[in-house]
C-alpha cells in the first residue's frame, strides 16, 4: 500500500477533528443551557472544558506539521492537512466563544436584581427556555446545528452538509437582526439597563461569530475538495 | 573416494608443473640460442658488412633489410588497417557487410604463411614486377603487410570500441561532427590499443621467413633502393643454416632476432602501462 | 511572468523501429524559464528531450514525425545544420562524462571544434564558463590537471561549463543529479536557478521534489504521452488529471 503511513496520519487527523467538533458542540449547547437556566455551575464546567478543547487543537496542529515535515505531501494530501489546521483553529475559536457566553451567566445573575422588573421580564424572555420569544435560544439551536455539521462536512467532503450550513447562516443573520431590534426597543424604554442589553447583544454576537466560523470551515472544505474556494 | 581437498591439491600441483614446464622450455630455447650465438656477437658483428661469404665480418645488410621490410609492411598495413577499423566501428552498421569484412579478416589471418609467400610471389614479384622491381624489398614488405593487416584491423577495432559511447555522445552534444569526434575523441582514446597492435605486428613481420623466402636473395651488399633485393635476418638465418655456411653466424643472427623481438615485447608492455595511466578511464 | 515560447513541439511522434515511444506530443517551452519533465521510468521523457537537440538521430531505426520549432523554425527541416543546432541547444547527461583530458582542454573542446583557435579567446571562454558553472573558485589554480581527478559533483559542473562554453541559448538536463549526493545535488539546483536568468532550461528528473523546487513549469509524461502541463505550483497544489495526482502523491501502481 503506497503511502500507508501518510494515509494513517491523515485518518488520525480527521478522527481528531470529528472529536473536537463534538467537544465544541457540547460546549456550545451547555453554554446555552447554562444561560437559559442561569445555571452557574454548568457555566463553570463549560469554562473548564476549554482546556480539553485547547489540548485537542494543539494535538491536531502538531500532527499536521509533523506529517508535512516527514511525509512531504503534495496536491490534495497537502490541501487536506493544511485545511485541517484551519478547521481546528476555527473550532477552537468556537470553543472560546462558548466560554464567553458561559461567562455571561455570572454577569446576568449579578446585574439583573438591580434592574427594573419589567426590564428583566422583557429581556429574560429572550433567553428564557420557554415561551415563544426565546430568540436567543433559537439562535443558539441553529448555530449548534451548524457547528455539529461543520466537522463532518470537512471530513466527508459532504456538499449537502455544506449547502445546509450556508443556508442556516441566513437564518442566523435574520435572528441576530431580530434580537438586536428587540434589545434596542427594550433599552430605549429603560435606559438603566442599557449596559445589560449591550452585554446580551454581545452574546448574540458570539453566536453569530460561531456561525461565521462554521461557514469558514465549509469554505475551506471547498478548497480542499476542488482547489478553489467557492461553493461546490 | 578422493576428498575434495586432495583433488584440489593435485590440480594445483599439475597446473604448477605445467607452468614450470613452459618456463623451462622458454629458458632452454633462449638459453641455447644465447649460448651458441654469444660467441659471434659484438658491435662490429652488428654494424659490419659480411666478408668472405659470411665467414667473417658482420650482418649489417640483414639488419637493414629487416628494418626496411618492416617499415614497408607497417606503412601499408597501418593506415589501411586503422582505416578499416574506423570504418567498421564508426560508419558501418552491424550487418552483413561488417560480418563479411570480419570473416574475411579472420580467414586471412589463418592463411599459412608459405601460402602468403606464394601469393606474394605471384602478385608482387611476377605480375606487378614493373612496379615493384620483381623480387625486391618492396615486394617482401607488401607481402608481410598483407599478413599483419588482420591483426591491425582487429586490435584497432577493439581499441576503438573500448572508448565509451558516452564520450562520443558528449562530443556530438557539443556540436562536433562525426569526423571531429573520431579525430579528437575516439582515435586518441584508442591509441594504446592501436599502438600495441602495431608493435605486435612489427614483431611478427620481423620474425617471418616463409612469406618472403622467394623474394629475397642472399646478398652481401646493401641494396640501392626499395626495388632492389636484399635479405632479412630471417632469410639469412635460413640460408646460412641450410647451406651450412657458418653455424656460428647463423646462431648470431638468431640471437640478434630474439633480442629484437624481446625488446619489442618489452616496449609494448611499457607503452601499455604508461598510456593507460594517462588516460585512466574510470 | 509569461514569456514567449522558445521551443514549440507539435504532434511529435517517435518510433524505435516498430515500437512507438512518443505519441502525438504537444508542448511549449517558455524562454528563460525552467521547464521540468516528470513521469515514471520509461515514459519517454528522456527520449522527448533528446528530440530537441536531435540526439535521437544518432540511434539506428528511429523514425520521427511532427515538428519541433526553435525560435519559430522547425529543427527537422532538411536545410537545418545539426551542428549549429547542437551549439544552440546544449545537453548535460545523467552521468558526468569528462573527456580524459585536462580541465582546460575539456572546456575548450567545444569552442575549438567550432573553429576558435586564439589562445587568449579560449582562456577567456574557459574562465567565463567555469564561473558560470560555479566551478571557477574550486579549480582556477589547476586547470591543467586531469578532469577525471575531480569529484562527481565537480565533474558534473564541469560538464555544465563545457556546454556553456559554446554559448547555447537552451540547455537540456537529462536527470543531471541522479549520480550525485544530496550536497552536490543542491549545488546543481542552485546553479540551475542562476542559469535561468540567461538560458532556457529543460530538465528531466525522476525526483519530484526536485522538479517542484527548481522549475517554473512542469510536464507529466505517461507511456509516451504528455498528460498534463502547467505552472509548477498548479501541478503540485492542484493537478487536473487523476494520473498526475496519483503520480505526484506517490500513490502510483
Amino acid at each position: 500500500m503506497p503511502r500507508a503511513k501518510l494515509d494513517f496520519q491523515i485518518d488520525t487527523i480527521k478522527q481528531d477533528i470529528l472529536k473536537m467538533t463534538k467537544v465544541v458542540e457540547e460546549q456550545l449547547r451547555d453554554a446555552m443551557k447554562a444561560l437559559s437556566h442561569l445555571d452557574r455551575e454548568l457555566a463553570q464546567r463549560v469554562i473548564e472544558k476549554d482546556d480539553e478543547t485547547n489540548a485537542l487543537y494543539g494535538e491536531i496542529k502538531e500532527r499536521c506539521i509533523q506529517t508535512i515535515a516527514l511525509q512531504q505531501p503534495v496536491a490534495k494530501d497537502l490541501r487536506i492537512i493544511s485545511i485541517a489546521m484551519d478547521v481546528a483553529s476555527n473550532l477552537e475559536r468556537v470553543g472560546d466563544y462558548a466560554v464567553d457566553i458561559a461567562k455571561n451567566v455570572d454577569y446576568i445573575l449579578k446585574e439583573s436584581p438591580h434592574l427594573s422588573e419589567e426590564f428583566n421580564r422583557d429581556v429574560l424572555k429572550l433567553i428564557d427556555g420557554e415561551g415563544e420569544k426565546n430568540l436567543m435560544i433559537e439562535m443558539g439551536e441553529v448555530v449548534a446545528r451548524m457547528v455539529k455539521d461543520s466537522g463532518p462536512a470537512f471530513i466527508h467532503e459532504d456538499s449537502r452538509k455544506i449547502e445546509e450550513i450556508n443556508r442556516l447562516e441566513d437564518q442566523v443573520d435574520d435572528l441576530f437582526r431580530k434580537i438586536f431590534r428587540r434589545l434596542e426597543d427594550i433599552s430605549r424604554k429603560d435606559t438603566e439597563g442599557v449596559s445589560f442589553a449591550l452585554n446580551l447583544i454581545l452574546t448574540a454576537r458570539y453566536l453569530e461569530r460561531i456561525a461565521d466560523h462554521s461557514v469558514n470551515i465549509t469554505k475551506r472544505t471547498c478548497y480542499a475538495m476542488k482547489g478553489k474556494e467557492e461553493y461546490v | 573416494m578422493i576428498s575434495k581437498h586432495t583433488t584440489d591439491k593435485l590440480a594445483k600441483a599439475w597446473l604448477w608443473m605445467s607452468a614450470i614446464l613452459i618456463i623451462l622450455i622458454l629458458l632452454s630455447v633462449l638459453g641455447y640460442i644465447f649460448v651458441m650465438g654469444i660467441g659471434a656477437m659484438s658491435v662490429s658483428f652488428l654494424l659490419d658488412m659480411p666478408k668472405n661469404n659470411w665467414r667473417e665480418g658482420g650482418i649489417f645488410p640483414a639488419i637493414l633489410g629487416s628494418l626496411i621490410v618492416v617499415v614497408v609492411a607497417i606503412s601499408f598495413a597501418g593506415p589501411v588497417g586503422v582505416g578499416t577499423a574506423v570504418y567498421l566501428t564508426e560508419f558501418q552498421k552491424e550487418g552483413n557487410v561488417s560480418r563479411i569484412i570480419r570473416i574475411s579478416s579472420d580467414a586471412l589471418n589463418a592463411v599459412p604463411s608459405i601460402v602468403f609467400g606464394l601469393f606474394g610471389l605471384s602478385l608482387f614479384v611476377f605480375y606487378l614486377k614493373d612496379y615493384t622491381g620483381g623480387p625486391s624489398l618492396l615486394s617482401a614488405g607488401l607481402t608481410l603487410g598483407f599478413m599483419v593487416l588482420p591483426t591491425i584491423i582487429r586490435t584497432s577495432e577493439v581499441a576503438m570500441r573500448s572508448v565509451p559511447y558516452a564520450e562520443r555522445m558528449e562530443s556530438y552534444g557539443l556540436g562536433a561532427s562525426k569526423l571531429q569526434t573520431i579525430r579528437n575523441i575516439v582515435l586518441p582514446g584508442a591509441v594504446p590499443g592501436i599502438a600495441t597492435g602495431l608493435i605486435l605486428s612489427i614483431g611478427r613481420a620481423v620474425g617471418e621467413t616463409a612469406p618472403i623466402i622467394f623474394m629475397v636473395a642472399l646478398n652481401p651488399t646493401i641494396p640501392e633502393s626499395l626495388f632492389g633485393s636484399g635479405n632479412t635476418l630471417t632469410t639469412q638465418l635460413y640460408y646460412l643454416a641450410m647451406e651450412g655456411i657458418s653455424l656460428k653466424v647463423a646462431f648470431g643472427t638468431a640471437l640478434t632476432l630474439m633480442l629484437i623481438i624481446l625488446i619489442l615485447n618489452a616496449i609494448t608492455r611499457v607503452f601499455k602501462k604508461r598510456l593507460s595511466r594517462n588516460l585512466r578511464r574510470g | 511572468m509569461d514569456s514567449k515560447n522558445k521551443i514549440e513541439v507539435k504532434n511529435l511522434n517517435l518510433w524505435y523501429g516498430d515500437k512507438p515511444a512518443l505519441k502525438d506530443n504537444n508542448l511549449s517551452v517558455k524562454e528563460k524559464r525552467v521547464t521540468a519533465l516528470i513521469g515514471p521510468s520509461g515514459c519517454g521523457k528522456s527520449t522527448f528531450v533528446r528530440c530537441i537537440n536531435r540526439m535521437n538521430d544518432l540511434i539506428d531505426g528511429v523514425r520521427i514525425t511532427g515538428s519541433v520549432l526553435l525560435d519559430g523554425k522547425n529543427i527537422y527541416d532538411k536545410d537545418v545544420d545539426v551542428v549549429a543546432l547542437r551549439k544552440m541547444v546544449g545537453m548535460v547527461f545523467q552521468r558526468p562524462n569528462p573527456f580524459p583530458m585536462s580541465i582546460f582542454d575539456n572546456i575548450a573542446y567545444g569552442p575549438r571544434i567550432h573553429g576558435i583557435k586564439d589562445k587568449d579567446t579560449l582562456r577567456k571562454i574557459v574562465e567565463e564558463s567555469l564561473v558560470g558553472a560555479a566551478l571557477w573558485d574550486e579549480v582556477s589554480d589547476r586547470l591543467a590537471t586531469n578532469a577525471l581527478d575531480l569529484s562527481g559533483g565537480q565533474q558534473q559542473r564541469l560538464c555544465i561549463a563545457r556546454s556553456l562554453a559554446v554559448k547555447p541559448e537552451v540547455i537540456l538536463f537529462d536527470e543531471p543529479c541522479s549520480a550525485l549526493d544530496p550536497i552536490a545535488t543542491g549545488k546543481i539546483e542552485d546553479l540551475i536557478h542562476e542559469l535561468r536568468k540567461k538560458y532556457t532550461i529543460v530538465i528531466v528528473t525522476h525526483n519530484m521534489q526536485q522538479a517542484a523546487r527548481v522549475s517554473d513549469y512542469t510536464g507529466f509524461f505517461l507511456l509516451g504521452k504528455l498528460l498534463e502541463f502547467g505552472k509548477t505550483r498548479d501541478i503540485f497544489e492542484n493537478p487536473k488529471k487523476k494520473e498526475t495526482e496519483d503520480y505526484i502523491t506517490g500513490r502510483f501502481g
